[in-house]
């Protein structure tokens, strides 16, 4: 009890997630009597794993392509292909996102990355601009959702269950997504009406797509990579990471030795503040584990929800709340060990759950007061954050109907799993 | 004091980036070998793991240096400026407390790991290096916690400038 005011009071004071984590459970563990040296002890063992590498990796990875010029090679690509029709331009802007997250494993990445160039291109179409950061924001939360994703290798990790399997699970529900807010994108666009780009002609379409082939046919390596069992996927993004420095310095040349200086200490940053908030859970999840609660709450819970249906609606909600505050690898390593016990309890697939888990959270990303995506695009698109919320709160609702399919539909995640994995 | 600050600056990156990049590559050469040559370096694995430990502690000071460390502003956004200060320093305080406390903690199992004589199971490295991690990167961040702090209280009339930082910088979203 004392470690969860304390947690809570140490939050809205602004301390750093991590700090609060570890600095609350170290006094809950002083309290039950457990020697000093158990915190670093903790601390170290949670970043001591070599599948959690991947997560360095894959934000160096992401940040070299984008770097590297790949973004906009990808958005020219699908513009060229369906920018040109009524209602292309959208559809272009999340296909666009689609394939900037097959490369990049985090959702404000996405939204700055492709956001960035295509909220401008949309207002030139005249969409309004309510309409086009709405959707672009929306568009983001799908890179956590597709493969390679830093919440599902967080949320691999704490469950432990397979990496590779989790982002096979990713793709479905990920495209299912995708396509949702396509049609969405569609059916605004022909009531709003705009002018569509000009057709291209078939040399403009060969140039655009030989020229984004390079940016395309990295998730295709890293992915097949890892379902065939060539590699683990700590290894798929090592070869990730080389494969976008050749791309950036000798095929794109955008990539400088000036700009990789750049590009590392932005990555260092990002990743270093993730894997120490990895480290700080290690030490609750150690006292958790010691004083037995996870069972607890799991004997509570399964008395208070009784089906699977009840306890998922629950989840549900209990997550869209935790995502519109916190940083969704935080929530996973909180949350997780909470709720598997029950999960396994109900006969409820873990991969099936990181999926459900992971779309939730992704929403959190979208909803007012705090959802980081709204700020990055207010950021990008000059617009204020009352109106990035108001253009993207339709979306949400839409996102919701599609996280109840994905809730309800376990095939939806497993299938492909399954399928990979026979 | 400036040198000294721009030193370490320096070095905090070099050697993170270094680790980072080192680390790729590794791993990188590993998966070549083994599937051209059918080698295996034994040692690849334990080195990779020890140097990113090292990367994550170093880092999350740069990440106190640049305030990147994710933080929940759900009221602080809220507060007048000098309030926003006020909270700020408390915040550094705590921040302070803990890394002594990771300190302590950290130092314990160095010395008596030392003690032991512990060694890495492949390559026979002394334990005490990648645990050292701990200790010398909560010094790190706590001369950056005192830097922040310092800042607050020098700066403590004039408001904060900029309330967000895209994680992506300007430049490269112009892109």
């Amino acid at each position: 009890m004392i470690l969860l005011i304390l947690f809570a009071v140490l939050l809205l004071l602004g301390v750093p997630i991590a700090i609060a984590i570890a600095l609350s459970t170290f006094v809950a563990i002083l309290q039950a009597g457990v020697p000093i040296d158990t915190l670093a002890r903790s601390m170290f063992s949670g970043v001591d794993s070599f599948s959690l590498m991947a997560i360095p990796f894959f934000v160096f990875a992401g940040d070299l392509m984008l770097a590297g010029g790949t973004s906009k090679r990808l958005i020219d690509f699908t513009k060229k292909w369906v920018g040109w029709t009524t209602g292309g331009l959208p559809i272009a802007g999340v296909l666009s996102s689609m394939f900037f997250a097959a490369l990049s494993g985090s959702s404000p990445a996405t939204v700055a990355a492709i956001g960035g160039i295509m909220i401008p291109s949309l207002k030139q179409a005249r969409f309004s601009e309510k309409f086009s950061v709405g959707l672009m924001t929306a568009a983001g939360s799908l890179g956590i959702i597709i493969p390679p994703s830093i919440t599902f290798l967080v949320y691999g990790s704490v469950a432990e269950v397979s990496i590779g399997k989790l982002f096979i699970a990713g793709i479905l529900p990920g495209i299912f997504i995708g396509l949702v807010l396509m049609v969405v994108g569609y059916i605004i666009a022909k009531k709003q009406g705009h002018t569509p780009d000009p057709r291209p002609t078939g040399k403009e379409l060969w140039k655009s797509t030989t020229s984004a082939i390079w940016g395309i046919l990295m998730p295709i390596i890293v992915l097949g990579g890892i379902y065939f069992g060539v590699f683990t996927p700590t290894e798929a993004a090592a070869v990730a990471i080389v494969y976008s420095m050749i791309v950036g310095f000798f095929i794109y040349k955008e990539l400088t030795v000036k700009t990789l200086f750049e590009v590392t200490k932005r990555s260092i940053v990002t990743s270093a503040m993730i894997m120490l908030v990895i480290s700080a859970s290690k030490v609750f999840s150690w006292y958790l584990t010691y004083e037995q609660i996870p069972s607890t709450i799991a004997g509570k819970m399964l008395e208070f929800a009784s089906t699977p249906i009840v306890f998922l609606i629950i989840v549900n909600i209990i997550l869209l709340i935790v995502g519109m505050f916190m940083d969704s690898s935080a929530a996973v390593l909180i949350l997780v060990p909470l709720f598997l016990p029950v999960v396994l309890e109900m006969g409820i697939d873990p991969i099936h759950f990181g999926v459900i888990m992971i779309v939730n959270l992704a929403i959190g990303m979208l909803t007012p007061p705090f959802g980081l995506n709204l700020f990055v695009a207010s950021g990008i698109s000059k617009m204020s954050l009352a109106g990035v919320t108001k253009g993207t709160l339709p979306f949400i609702a839409v996102l919701i109907a599609a996280l109840l399919v994905i809730t309800y539909v376990p095939q939806l995640s497993l299938f492909l799993a399954e399928f990979v994995y026979e | 004091m400036k040198k000294i600050n721009h030193l370490l600056n320096y070095l905090e990156e070099y050697v993170a980036g270094i680790s980072l990049v080192f680390t790729s590559l590794l791993v990188f050469v590993q998966v070549v070998l083994r599937y051209m040559f059918n080698y295996s370096l034994s040692w690849s694995e334990e080195i990779s793991r020890y140097l990113i430990i090292w990367f994550v502690f170093i880092g999350s000071s740069i990440a106190v240096r640049e305030k990147a460390h994710a933080t929940m502003d759900a009221l602080t956004t809220y507060l007048p400026p000098k309030g926003k200060r006020i909270f700020s320093i408390i915040a550094n305080l705590i921040s302070i407390s803990f890394c002594v406390i990771l300190i302590t903690s950290g130092s314990t199992i160095v010395s008596s790991v030392m003690e032991f004589g512990n060694v890495t199971p492949s390559i026979g490295l002394p334990m005490f290096i990648p645990y050292l991690a701990l200790p010398v990167g909560a010094s790190l961040m706590l001369i950056r916690f005192l830097q922040l702090l310092i800042d607050d209280i020098k700066n403590f009339n004039t408001p904060y400038k900029s309330e967000f930082h895209p994680p992506i910088n300007e430049e490269v979203t112009k892109l």
